[in-house]
């Protein structure tokens, strides 16, 4: 299926340090995976390897069935856009324009944005409630605010893979399950696949439909959610006892303190 | 303010300083003849005052200004560092060691050029050489290999001064305080900083993306790495065109592309040619009063940069919120 974005075989390393030995799984198109895992067990890692960011793995990243170094850097973002963890870097100005240079990767101009792409922008601003602070400038928001604007950003992208690392981070609870419930209509309206890192075990439950879980001694488990998210596999993968709330037709946990 | 606004306002200082430039020293020229020589020149006094003495000095000033303020502006963005200026990865200082040693061993002006020149260069081929090493390259190695090679330049360049004899000081001391007093012929720099405006331009959307982190821009679709050596390139190209027009002038390079910031402009497409608008008007105005203010002495260019643009600049902290 197009927009499908595989490895086979994936053996991450950092620093010389062997994390997830050959993970092999596919995200498809209408796929919406949690990944988990406890800190540094390798998730970031995965992410920027999926992306095409990285090239310190052993084994194969396939986007439809190519390999993913074959494409150039802009083919690539057209194809899969990355929600950062943190970008190191400083931008002096407005909201709108960040989010526009998420077009990049469509532009053809060289004398600035299209049409099209300003329609985008806006749109996007518009999913993530930011359009009343599109002139301001980016550093004076709040790290909510900002947060929204990398998402809108992404979405100005509209690539067919989307690979967030902790999309809800700095989010407060509303924006927490707006993002969930707009990346969930990305996957299951759209046919995008989307596959996201989180901390969470309440969320994964309600919204994902597979998920993949990275444990510190490197073997990974992934498939879909129901059969992966019981509460012996995620006790295993926190080390820690998890008690289960049922609330509808789901199963939740949350840590026993 | 509205960007076209400020944009008229930078071009209508621009002009002024040029035609400022022209028409103040110790022989005054109305603004009327400056048009006429222009239009329709005479041969005369007038004429040779304006075409042989001023124009190539004033062309020199903006030239030389534009370029510092466009090498400044890269650099800051290449190396992710706001303190980032035009001689941070080593240019002038290899420029200045290659003049003075020409002069040291009793060499004329067009070897003395040509010293600086080659001095300039191989400073640039190391920092690239050991800063962009290997395939897995960051800027810090890049930013920390300019820094040490400009130390250890700039000792040997004191080294040279202790040791000169007395009657070569002074011509040293053009190297390294900045003056546009001995600038040649501006006409390489217009060519060099038409040419870097264009690739900057050119390239100004992924300015903007780089400025974001070298992991974000390749995220968002930029080849990273090419584009960062042609950026180092521009910026070298630049600040080598420059200090050989007036060895190393301090603070347009540095201020000019953050007080366009400051005045809200912040995409490299309009940053880049404001910011050269700004740093050549600037240094053009500068070395005007730097000849005029205490003719027929003149002042090192580089330290009226300075006084000038301090307090404009901290004018423009004061107001930034």
């Amino acid at each position: 299926m197009l927009g499908t974005l595989s490895c086979e075989n994936l053996t991450l390393q950092v620093a010389g340090r062997i994390l997830c030995p050959a993970i092999t799984f596919a995200i498809e198109p209408g796929q919406l995976w949690a990944v988990l895992g406890s800190n540094g067990s390798g998730k970031t890692t995965l992410v920027h390897t999926l992306a095409g960011l990285q090239h310190h793995a052993n084994g194969a990243v396939r986007l439809d069935g190519a390999a993913l170094a074959s494409r150039t850097s802009r083919q690539r973002a057209r194809e899969i856009g990355v929600l950062l963890q943190q970008e190191d870097g400083e931008f002096w100005g407005s909201v709108l324009e960040y989010v526009l240079l998420g077009r990049f990767a469509h532009a053809r101009s060289w004398f600035g944005w299209r049409r099209e792409d300003e329609d985008r922008a806006f749109a996007a601003l518009q999913a993530v409630e930011l359009t009343a602070l599109a002139a301001r400038r980016l550093v004076t928001l709040s790290g909510g605010e900002r947060q929204r604007a990398r998402i809108a950003q992404l979405l100005a992208q509209a690539p067919r893979i989307f690979l967030l690392d902790e999309p809800l981070q700095h989010l407060d609870l509303k924006h927490q399950a707006r993002t969930l419930a707009l990346f969930r209509d990305l996957a299951c309206r759209d046919a995008r696949a989307v596959a996201m890192v989180l901390h969470d075990a309440l969320w994964p439950g309600r919204f994902c439909t597979h998920a993949l879980l990275i444990h510190d001694d490197g073997n990974a488990l992934g498939g879909p959610g129901p059969e992966v998210l019981t509460r012996g596999n995620l006790e295993r993968l926190y080390g820690c006892r998890l008690e289960e709330l049922a609330y509808e037709e789901g199963r939740y946990f949350v840590p026993n303190v | 303010m509205s960007r076209s606004t400020l944009l008229s306002i930078l071009l209508i200082a621009a002009a002024g300083s040029i035609l400022i430039g022209m028409m103040v020293g110790s022989y005054p020229v109305s603004p009327l003849q400056v048009f006429d020589s222009i239009v329709a020149p005479v041969p005369g006094a007038v004429h040779d005052v304006i075409w042989q003495l001023r124009a190539p000095r004033v062309l020199a000033a903006f030239a030389c200004g534009g370029l510092l303020a466009f090498a400044g502006a890269l650099l800051q963005v290449l190396l992710r560092n706001a303190l980032a200026d035009p001689y941070i990865l080593g240019v002038s200082s290899g420029a200045s060691l290659g003049a003075l040693l020409a002069l040291t061993l009793g060499a004329g002006v067009l070897t003395m050029n040509g010293a600086a020149l080659a001095g300039a260069l191989a400073a640039i081929v190391v920092v690239f050489g050991l800063g962009f090493r290997g395939g897995d390259w960051n800027v810090y190695r890049l930013l920390l290999t300019g820094v040490v090679l400009a130390t250890g330049l700039s000792a040997l360049v004191s080294l040279l001064l202790v040791m000169a004899p007395q009657a070569q000081i002074k011509g040293m001391l053009f190297w390294l305080m900045g003056d546009l007093a001995y600038a040649g012929s501006p006409a390489a720099a217009w060519a060099v900083l038409g040419a870097v405006l264009v690739f900057g331009i050119a390239q100004a959307t992924r300015l903007d993306l780089l400025a974001l982190g070298q992991t974000k821009a390749s995220a968002l679709g930029v080849d990273v790495t090419p584009l960062q050596a042609g950026v180092f390139f521009a910026a070298a190209l630049s600040t080598v065109a420059a200090v050989m027009l007036g060895g190393a002038i301090g603070f347009v390079g540095l201020m000019a592309p953050h007080a366009i910031r400051m005045l809200g402009v912040a995409e490299h497409r309009l940053l880049l040619p404001l910011a050269v608008l700004l740093g050549g008007g600037f240094l053009t105005f500068a070395d005007t009063a730097a000849r005029a203010l205490w003719a027929p002495q003149q002042l090192p260019v580089g330290v009226l940069t300075a006084l000038i643009g301090v307090p404009a600049m901290l004018f423009l902290l004061g107001r930034t919120r």
